[in-house]
């Protein structure tokens, strides 16, 4: 598994996690879920950056800052990160402000992914009119998302209309009048931008999550001239450290436009090398608080969605939410449930289960819930939910309705 | 006042009558003792709780004299002699009046919290039903607040996996002046609250 390890940064103290394929932090408001998913989410982005290109020379503070629109007074001298993967190793000190970039065994084992960092504020490209001619002058993580979203909803015409959940009403993008457009049940329509703020925040997340994980992967990944390039010195890296002995041979051969012998194993890995990196392989989604302006049936509803979409049997997709949300936790604690009682339950019974759409592995899930600045999984042995504080929060609030309680009725 | 209602209607409950002006503590030790040559069941210990077992808390700050019953196999039967399902024990301001407090409490010895549904709805099914014993002999009233309390003393609050509305102890509190909490310790507060 990947590792972060995040000291001294903005509200967190000292956290250390290993992501697995499902993540979920909590915290109250202003606790840093949202500075850990970012780092995360951009720790992400460089290292396909330095795989792909082959090199990143941007600030690392600084550009991780402009991006995700955080302020210097985040960073300090104490700050530190490092972000660890089977493709590179980044890490970035705040006393020396030095970063260290490396690529792990050349970075041949990386596998391509589609990160889309889904902000808190993705309605906005609901309530904008003509998103197209919508021009900014920075590239920060809401513009980005603007940027994803219009390539996502170009693949949703009318007659390729999205059901949203259970909520009687389908999207689709009108590209003429460049519309958000929903189908209501009773064939009426109305733009995206006069639905009410559930719809407006929650469609960009359903539907960028449904092309990203079936839609993209029947398109052709165009590269830039930067990633062409470094695939091909990738491929040709590849070849040379075959055989040391052999490596003069093969330049010699090459430039004389020789045909090069390869073992059947040597043959599999330059494939492998090759399609690891041109084309998506999964997809890597990071979403701020998706509970966000649900009822929490909807919410409900909605974990159970993710989870089905990121249990594609095909595709390794990745998942980290962050929340505050009770509806959610539960919702994903019915999933790693069932997953545990599916073969012991009626199959009678277990098709009438909500969340039986949902069922994943606790093995595969990490959730972890964070108290001044400092990080702790709340899962029991067996990976389901333990004590957390909701439940301690739930008190609290009991506590103050029992004191009044003695009162009542009198 | 519901002393004097006990003995006229179950005296023989007054047979381990204890009153104090201390804190209380109540353990249960029946599972812990049930294969030893000596058993044991509920107790009570005054002022200074228990070492070798965990317990529940009647913590009295006030301070007022409390007087408290421990039921056992012959608190509630049947007419056929078989016993009724009841609570562990019963506490009350000894100088009680129409409206004074009253508290059952009902400890379950788990420390699985998987298993917490299953134990606290037992435990709050036998606190409703000892109340209703009481309540229909006239030993209590409406008029007297009635809290129960479900606790489970191997386990920290709040227990996992168990949780009742505000909306229910509202309508109990409107309905049956209860009011029905899961705690491993209370607080008395006065002859009239107890702090839940």
């Amino acid at each position: 598994m990947n590792t972060i390890t995040i000291r001294n940064i903005g509200p967190i103290t000292n956290v250390k996690l290993e992501l697995n394929k499902v993540n979920i932090i909590m915290g109250p408001q202003s606790s840093g879920k949202s500075t850990i998913a970012k780092i995360i989410s951009y720790c992400q982005w460089v290292e396909k950056r330095l795989i792909l290109d082959g090199d990143y020379k941007d600030d690392f503070a600084e550009r991780f800052m402009e991006f995700h629109r955080l302020s210097d007074a985040y960073f300090n001298e104490n700050s530190f990160i490092e972000y660890r993967s089977n493709s590179v190793h980044i890490k970035y000190e705040g006393i020396s402000h030095s970063q260290a970039l490396k690529k792990i065994k050349g970075g041949v084992e990386y596998v391509n992914s589609k990160n889309i960092y889904i902000p808190a504020e993705r309605n906005f490209v609901s309530a904008i009119r003509n998103l197209r001619k919508y021009k900014s002058t920075g590239n920060d993580n809401i513009m980005n998302f603007v940027y994803d979203w219009s390539e996502v909803r170009d693949n949703y015409p009318i007659n390729s209309k999205y059901p949203v959940l259970d909520l009687k009403v389908s999207y689709y993008y009108n590209q003429d009048s460049d519309t958000d457009v929903l189908l209501l049940d009773n064939q009426k329509e109305i733009s995206l931008g006069f639905a009410s703020s559930g719809l407006q925040s929650v469609i960009p997340m359903l539907v960028a999550v449904d092309y990203m994980t079936s839609g993209l992967y029947k398109t052709k990944v165009v590269e830039s001239v930067d990633e062409k390039e470094q695939m091909a010195k990738v491929m040709l890296d590849y070849i040379y450290q075959l055989d040391e002995k052999r490596k003069d041979d093969i330049v010699k051969g090459l430039s004389e436009n020789k045909k090069l012998k390869l073992s059947k194993v040597e043959l599999e890995k330059f494939i492998a090398l090759y399609e690891n990196r041109k084309d998506y392989h999964h997809s890597q989604f990071i979403i701020e608080e998706p509970e966000q302006n649900l009822f929490p049936e909807t919410q409900r509803d909605l974990i159970y969605y993710l989870l089905n979409k990121v249990n594609d049997n095909d595709r390794d997709h990745k998942l980290l939410l962050t929340t505050h949300s009770p509806y959610i936790l539960y919702a994903l604690n019915n999933c790693m449930m069932g997953y545990l009682v599916k073969d012991k339950m009626p199959e009678a019974k277990k098709d009438k289960l909500d969340c039986n759409p949902g069922l994943i592995n606790p093995e595969s899930v990490s959730i972890w819930q964070i108290k001044e600045g400092d990080i702790s999984k709340i899962q029991a042995a067996d990976g389901l939910i333990g004590k957390n504080y909701f439940d301690e929060n739930m008190k609290a609030v009991m506590d103050d309705f029992y004191s009044m309680l003695n009162y009542y009725g009198q | 006042m519901i002393k004097t209602n006990i003995a006229t209607q179950y005296s023989h409950h007054l047979i381990n009558y204890q009153l104090s002006k201390d804190s209380i503590f109540i353990a249960d030790y029946t599972e812990q003792t049930k294969t030893l040559a000596v058993k044991r069941g509920v107790e009570i210990f005054v002022s200074t709780p228990p070492t070798d077992i965990d317990f529940f808390s009647v913590i009295n700050k006030a301070p007022i004299e409390i007087g408290s019953i421990i039921f056992d196999h012959t608190s509630f039967v049947y007419p056929d002699g078989n016993t009724r399902s009841q609570c562990e024990c019963f506490i009350f301001p000894e100088a009680s009046g129409v409206d004074s407090w009253i508290l059952f409490a009902e400890l379950k010895y788990s420390n699985k919290p998987l298993r917490n549904t299953s134990n606290l709805s037992k435990a709050i099914k036998q606190l409703f039903k000892t109340r209703r014993y009481y309540y229909m002999n006239g030993v209590i009233s409406k008029s007297n607040t009635c809290y129960l309390i479900a606790s489970l003393p191997m386990q920290a609050e709040p227990f996992a996996n168990f949780s009742i509305t505000p909306t229910l102890m509202q309508n109990l509190k409107i309905k049956l002046n209860v009011i029905l909490r899961l705690k491993n310790s209370v607080e008395i507060v006065d002859d009239k609250t107890i702090d839940v």
